[in-house]
């Protein structure tokens, strides 16, 4: 129970938008110690240096959010060459984010330092060049994810979304646009610990309220109410093997698949021409932040579920992928 | 988008069923079981007992990366900055950082199938972590306590020698880690043989343990070589030989040049020169101070050591401590030939030259100490390179008699805390310095210790070189190498893909 308790709140905690403890606050707070510092008879010229994994783009935002702050305690940002320089590193070590100052002082030049947990930095995602295929980013945590799927009613609403983890099914309900808990059910994938989990998630259009849950040497059968139900027997394990996505054009069908790399470098999503021999080119290439842990989906042919561990955040992410029907 | 109507759903439910039997797998490479790892070390002496290892060593280093196969930690950090729980399935702390209770995982066995108690990390523990700790344990949790804050416990925990091992009557030490060294030399339990008299290399085999907490890992053993000298190495690899060595930095560039794949890790290993006392000499200021300018760091690491280091100014590397930029040095002959002429004239005419002993092992040591005299000549100093201390003692911390007085020691330290603190606090010590007595003793706020490693380097006692990563030298057919980038080795994950494998697969590194 003791695991349970520090995996949820573990989970619930990667998935609060609270901003507290953040890069934000981080640097806001070597301003504040900053400005008493700073000689205020003149205005100083800040130079910004970012060492660190933290995107540009967050260090601008860093940069304006340090700037505003001393600007609230009456110091102004010159840009003028001969200004007293105050000097902003950022910089990473293996568990911080580590923010350096070089004030110029009465007292000659001083140093301060702010920092937070590495683990504090968010995930921010590169942009990717998308011809067809695209991908949209619908959960992420810390904890290992085998397989998810995101199942849309008919009607277009957002139905349940199944989490399957190492130890676990977790069952989502969508609710004012989020997904809310409704059950989670333990299910132990093998007998003895293993390095190499596996286990999938099999979504049927013919029977919307519930899944198969396949797992080493069994399966399990589960109904989807507020409660998730669960049946299971030994049986020979048979993996899926691949998964289709229709093209909202002209209702052709496509294969998706990934390159099969190691889990030590990104994969690629590849829509193939399923008729066609493997050596032919894909139509359509989609980069992801990492391996490609499983391929599902929850929404027969209209967009699939893929689990990716996030090399660059050491997240589990799970993206919608659909095609688009472009050029 | 349109919905499917039932036709359409059973021709899709069809469809699926059977293409799914002619597609291959979809998702990443899924890792394979089997097969041996064959790893060559340049040590010719490992012991996986932490408490035999000296702070800062290459021994050291060499054996925490094989302990890492047979023993566990409480706590482990990953790449992303997150502590990931390992023998602790949870930890939590007071707000002075003063209490660190940790909750053990349940149901993990040593290698002999006994299961792992508080009183077994509790005991580990004790032997390894500083005096002023005290550890204890109940039941299913253990309690670290310090009248000083901890707040860099885990950083700790999660690195160097904080394994946990249980100790035999016979000095063996038994793991509850993914694999069991199943072949060691009968006189010294735990201990890797040296290289033999004829010269052939010892050998260390780890099997997988079967019965690991954390799964067993994809290859069924791991074969570990020492004494292989680094060319030998790279031959091993090109020819299938071997599957993981350790690249020497002079070798890295003929590595990559042979088309091998090869690793970087983050600088690891500082080179610095250590003032004794002992030569009169060396405690006048204005010489060290002399002797600093007269250093070209950029020269070492971009010619000598082929750009493969960085000059080193500060002695915590960037990627630890965050700060280091904040240290420069200046190289100006000029100026260290301006103070030499105001030196007391014993001094300044070389009548009594300084002189520097490397400590250091190995031969890039040497070329660096070579480069320092040459230096400090261009200075108008004279440095005389002694001889070498044998490397033996070297590794004893003892210092060969003919060698008693060097004014300058060449050392070098291989960096193994995450905590900027611990690595700081041991380095000092390691080094001798009067700081070492000086730890902090709560630093809770980052520029104490900034301010502490200035105090240090201002004095020129010690006056860092350069930093060099560790390379790797990796075969084609390992797969999942996902080592720590400060250089922590994860074996267990690594599996061998055996449609790349070349040929002949036999270790042979046992051969005469």
């Amino acid at each position: 129970m003791a695991s349970a308790l520090f995996f949820f709140s573990s989970f619930f905690l990667n998935l609060s938008p609270s901003r507290a403890d953040s890069l934000e606050d981080a640097i806001r707070a070597l301003a504040r110690k900053v400005a008493p510092v700073v000689q205020r008879d003149r205005p100083v010229s800040l130079v910004w240096q970012n060492r660190s994994s933290v995107s540009d783009a967050r260090s601008d935002l860093l940069r304006k959010l340090f700037a505003e702050e001393l600007d609230r305690d009456n110091i102004a940002i010159s840009q003028e060459p001969s200004a007293p320089v105050v000097r902003v590193s950022i910089g990473d070590t293996p568990t911080r984010v580590q923010f350096v100052a070089e004030v110029p002082s009465a007292s000659g030049e001083m140093v301060l330092m702010n920092n937070l947990p590495r683990s504090a930095l968010s995930a921010e995602e590169k942009s990717t060049s998308v011809p067809r295929l695209q991908k949209e980013l619908i959960w992420q945590q810390p904890e290992a994810i085998l397989d998810a799927i995101e199942h849309v009613s008919k009607e277009g609403k957002q139905s349940f979304f199944l989490l399957l983890t190492r130890d676990s099914l977790l069952l989502y309900r969508g609710e004012k646009g989020q997904w809310a808990l409704r059950d989670s059910k333990p299910i132990p994938l093998t007998d003895v610990p293993t390095r190499d989990p596996r286990a999938e998630i099999w979504f049927s259009p013919e029977h919307e309220d519930q899944v198969r849950v396949v797992l080493p040497k069994k399966a399990c059968e589960a109904k989807l109410t507020d409660k998730i139900l669960l049946n299971c027997r030994v049986e020979a394990e048979h993996w899926r093997e691949g998964m289709f996505l229709m093209s909202p054009c002209n209702q052709a069908l496509w294969w998706l698949r990934a390159e099969m790399g190691d889990r030590s470098t990104p994969d690629r999503l590849h829509l193939r021409n399923p008729s066609l021999p493997k050596t032919e080119p894909s139509i359509s290439v989609l980069e992801l932040p990492g391996p490609v842990i499983s391929i599902s989906s929850g929404q027969a042919l209209q967009a699939d579920s893929v689990v990716v561990f996030n090399l660059s955040t050491g997240n589990y992410e799970v993206y919608r992928i659909s095609l688009a029907c472009a050029n | 988008m349109r919905s499917i109507g039932s036709v359409w759903r059973a021709r899709i439910s069809l469809l699926v069923a059977l293409v799914a039997a002619a597609m291959p797998s979809e998702a990443a490479k899924r890792p394979r079981y089997g097969g041996t790892l064959r790893v060559e070390l340049r040590a010719t002496t490992v012991t996986l007992d932490p408490r035999e290892w000296r702070a800062g060593s290459e021994e050291a280093a060499s054996g925490e990366k094989l302990a890492g196969l047979v023993f566990d930690r409480l706590v482990t950090l990953d790449n992303y900055g997150r502590f990931q729980p390992q023998l602790a399935a949870e930890w939590s702390h007071d707000t002075a950082f003063k209490r660190w209770q940790f909750t053990l995982r349940r149901a993990v066995k040593f290698s002999d199938d006994t299961p792992l108690t508080a009183g077994d990390v509790v005991a580990a523990l004790q032997a390894i972590l500083p005096g002023s700790r005290q550890v204890s344990g109940a039941s299913d949790s253990v309690v670290i306590q310090s009248a000083a804050p901890m707040p860099d416990l885990l950083e700790e925990l999660a690195s160097g020698r904080y394994f946990v091992y249980r100790a035999k009557e016979a000095g063996a030490l038994l793991g509850t880690g993914p694999f069991v060294l199943a072949e060691r030399a009968a006189a010294t339990a735990d201990r890797a043989p040296s290289s033999r008299a004829d010269g052939a290399a010892a050998h260390l085999h780890f099997r997988a343990n079967e019965g690991a907490w954390s799964g067993r890992p994809f290859v069924d053993a791991v074969d570990v070589t020492l004494g292989v000298p680094p060319l030998r190495q790279l031959y091993d690899l090109q020819l299938g030989r071997a599957d993981l060595v350790e690249l020497a930095p002079d070798l890295v560039r003929r590595a990559a040049q042979a088309g091998l794949r090869t690793w970087a890790s983050t600088p690891v290993r500082l080179y610095a020169l250590r003032f004794d006392d002992i030569q009169p000499a060396v405690q006048n200021a204005r010489l060290r101070e002399a002797i600093s300018l007269s250093l070209d760091r950029a020269t070492m690491a971009g010619v000598l050591l082929q750009k493969q280091a960085e000059p080193a100014a500060a002695l915590l590397p960037q990627w630890l401590s965050g700060y280091a930029f904040l240290f420069t040095v200046e190289t100006n002959p000029d100026r260290a030939k301006e103070i030499r002429a105001t030196l007391p004239a014993n001094l300044a005419s070389g009548a009594e030259p300084l002189r520097l002993r490397v400590d250091a092992p190995g031969d890039l040591a040497k070329l660096l100490g070579d480069r320092v005299a040459v230096n400090a000549r261009q200075s108008l100093l004279i440095l005389q390179v002694a001889n070498r201390t044998n490397p033996r003692a070297s590794a004893r911390g003892e210092a060969a008699s003919r060698d008693a007085s060097p004014g300058v020691r060449l050392i070098a330290w291989r960096f193994s805390s995450l905590s900027p603190q611990a690595e700081l606090d041991a380095l000092a010590a390691g080094f001798g310095l009067a700081e070492a007595a000086e730890k902090l003793a709560a630093n809770l706020e980052p520029e104490k210790l900034y301010r502490r490693e200035r105090r240090i380097l201002d004095d020129r006692r010690v006056q860092p070189l350069v930093v060099l990563p560790e390379f790797t030298g990796i075969g084609a057919s390992v797969r999942d190498w996902m080592p720590a980038r400060w250089g922590e080795w994860h074996l267990a994950d690594v599996w061998l893909d055996s449609e790349e494998s070349a040929a002949p697969a036999k270790p042979t590194g046992a051969q005469p």
